[in-house]
C-alpha cells in the first residue's frame, strides 16, 4: 500500500484480520474453506524465493530476517551433510505476552502449516513444536485432525527464561529449561549437533500465508521498510487484548483504534519486561530500529504493549518489572546473580523515595556492569528497561531525588 | 594472526586467574568475576587478544580451574 513517497494515514489495526481469518478456534474444515490447501513440493522453489522478497523477520522478539536464518541452515547442511531439524517456538516465557499462545488456540493449523512447509522445504526429518503445556489440547486435535505424527510436541516450563533458543535447545536434549553457553550458532550447531532452525510460532503462520498468497500480498500490510502484519498483546487498566496491527502502525492509531485513548497514556513500555518506555505515542512500532527513517520509531519486539496511566508512577513499575526479571535470573552468570538483585534494590529504592542522589550514577553504573556478561541476553534487556526509565522520567527521577512523587501515591 | 577470548559465564566462578595473567586487559567487578577493562558492553562478548598476550592467553585457558575460557584464532 505505502509503495510510493506520497504520505498516508498513520496505520494501525488491519481492516481483515490475516492470522484468524478462519475464525476463533478454526478446525481443519474452517482451515481450509479460508486458506485453501497447502502448496503442493512442486513450487517449493518459488516459496523460498516469496519469503525471501516478503522481508519477512521474525515475530519471537529478536526481528532477526527469516529467509537469512533459512539460508544460513541450508548453507550449513551444505558444508555439513546433516539433515537438519526445525523447530517451532511458541512458548512465552514473557508474562505479559500472550499472542503466541492466542495463536495456538486458534489457528493451530496455520503454524503447523508452516512448520511442514519449511520441514518440507529444507529437508528436515525432526520436527518439533515447542508451547507451554496449557496449550496442548487444541494443538493436539488439529495434528490428530491433520493425521499428522511428523511433529514432537514439547511443553515448556512456566518460567521467564524458557522460551530463549538455548533454552529450548537444552530442554529438547533433556536438560533443564534454562539458556547455555553457545559457541556457535544454531545453524551451525544445534539440537544434537544438527543445523537447527528455530521459529516463533506467529512466523510460522506468517509464512504459511505468504507461501499461498506470495509477498506481494504479504507487503500490502504494513510499510516499506516494516511490511506485513503483526500481533500485538496490549494492556491496559489489568486487561489485555490481542491485535493484528500494520508493520510500521502508529502507537495512538492502534491504541486509538482499541478504544484506548491515547491521551489517558502517560507512557507506553514497548516490547514487554525486556523492552524500553516511550512517552512518544506517535512514534512508529517497527521490527528495525537500525533503519534510517523520518519518523520516530520504537522496536516492537513480541510485540507487548503496557499502557501506563496517569495515575500511576512509572518508577515503581519500573522497580517492580526489574525485581521480578532480578528473580527470573536463571543463577548461572555470576554478573547476573549478583548485579541484577543489587539494580532490583537501588530501583526500588529510587521509587520509594529515598532521597539518596547517588542512585541515579549508580544505577548507570550497574546497568553498564551487567551488559554483555552472561550466556544470554537476560542481563543486557534488564539494565536496558532500568536506563530507559530514567532517562524517560527526568522529571519524575528529579521529583524522587527530592522526597516527593509526581503521581498521586493511591495507586502505588 | 589474532584471537578472541570468550568466557562462559554459565561456568565462570571468579577465581581470578585470568584476571592475574591477563592484567593488562582484565580487571574484576565489585564481586569478583573478570571484566575487560576498556571494551563497552556490546563489544564484550569476544575478548580481544593481541599477539603479544597470545601465550598469557593461552596459559589462562589451562589454568582457569572451571575450564570457563576458550580461545578462537582469527585470520585478521
Amino acid at each position: 500500500m505505502t509503495t510510493t513517497s506520497i504520505p498516508t494515514a498513520p496505520l494501525g489495526t488491519l481492516d481483515e484480520p490475516r492470522l484468524l481469518a478462519a475464525g476463533p478456534q478454526a478446525q481443519l474444515t474452517e482451515h481450509l474453506a479460508a486458506f485453501g490447501p497447502l502448496p503442493d513440493a512442486s513450487n517449493d522453489r518459488e516459496i523460498l524465493h516469496e519469503w525471501e522478497l516478503s522481508s519477512l523477520a521474525g515475530r519471537g522478539g529478536a526481528a532477526f530476517p527469516t529467509s537469512e536464518k533459512i539460508a544460513a541452515v541450508l548453507r550449513s547442511v551444505a558444508r555439513t551433510g546433516r539433515a537438519p531439524v526445525v523447530i517451532g517456538n511458541g512458548s512465552e516465557g514473557e508474562p505479559l505476552s500472550h499472542k503466541d499462545r492466542m495463536l495456538l488456540t486458534h489457528a493451530p493449523h496455520l503454524i503447523l502449516d508452516g512448520m511442514a512447509l519449511v520441514a518440507r522445504i529444507i529437508g528436515a526429518n525432526e520436527r518439533f513444536l515447542v508451547a507451554e503445556a496449557v496449550d496442548h489440547p487444541s494443538l493436539k486435535s488439529a495434528m490428530a485432525e491433520r493425521r499428522d505424527t511428523s511433529i514432537e510436541l514439547h511443553a515448556s516450563d512456566d518460567h521467564f527464561l524458557a522460551g530463549q533458543a538455548s533454552a529450548i535447545l537444552s530442554s529438547l536434549s533433556g536438560g533443564p529449561s534454562i539458556p547455555q553457553n553457545l559457541r556457535e550458532h544454531l545453524s551451525e550447531r544445534g539440537l544434537d549437533g544438527a543445523p537447527t532452525l528455530l521459529l516463533n510460532v506467529e512466523t510460522l503462520a506468517h509464512m504459511a500465508l505468504i507461501a499461498r498468497y506470495s509477498a506481494r500480498w504479504f507487503r500490502a500490510a504494513g510499510t516499506n521498510k516494516d511490511p506485513g502484519s503483526r500481533l500485538l498483546t496490549v494492556h491496559d487498566q489489568g486487561q489485555y487484548q490481542v491485535v493484528e496491527v500494520h508493520g510500521g502502525c502508529s502507537l495512538d492509531t492502534a491504541l486509538d483504534q482499541l478504544g484506548i485513548n491515547p491521551h489517558s497514556a502517560q507512557a507506553v513500555l514497548v516490547g514487554g519486561f525486556h523492552g524500553t518506555w516511550t512517552t512518544d505515542l506517535s512514534a512508529r512500532l517497527v521490527t528495525d530500529i537500525t533503519q534510517p527513517s523520518n519518523t520516530r520509531s520504537i522496536a516492537a519486539g513480541a510485540g507487548v504493549i503496557e499502557v501506563l496511566g496517569h495515575g500511576s508512577c512509572p518508577l515503581v513499575r519500573t522497580a517492580e518489572i526489574v525485581t521480578y526479571l532480578a528473580k527470573s535470573s536463571a543463577g548461572q552468570c555470576g554478573p547476573c546473580v549478583h548485579g541484577l538483585p543489587t539494580l532490583a534494590r537501588d530501583m526500588h529504592a529510587l521509587a520509594s523515595l529515598s532521597e539518596d542522589a547517588q542512585l541515579p550514577e549508580r544505577i548507570a553504573r550497574l546497568t553498564n556492569l551487567v551488559s554483555g556478561r552472561g550466556a544470554c541476553h537476560h542481563p543486557d534487556a534488564t539494565a536496558r528497561l532500568a536506563l530507559s526509565s530514567l532517562e524517560v522520567f527526568d522529571q519524575e527521577l528529579q521529583a524522587h531525588l527530592n522526597g516527593t512523587c509526581l503521581h498521586d501515591a493511591e495507586n502505588q | 594472526m589474532s584471537a578472541e577470548l570468550s568466557i562462559d559465564w554459565t561456568r565462570c566462578q571468579g577465581r581470578g586467574l585470568c584476571v592475574e595473567l591477563l592484567a593488562q586487559s582484565l580487571t574484576t567487578d565489585p564481586w569478583g568475576y573478570p571484566l575487560p577493562r576498556a571494551s563497552q558492553p556490546e563489544g564484550r562478548r569476544l575478548l580481544p587478544i593481541a599477539d603479544a598476550q597470545l601465550p598469557a592467553a593461552k596459559e589462562a585457558v589451562k589454568m582457569c580451574p572451571v575450564t570457563a575460557l576458550s580461545l578462537r584464532e582469527t585470520d585478521h
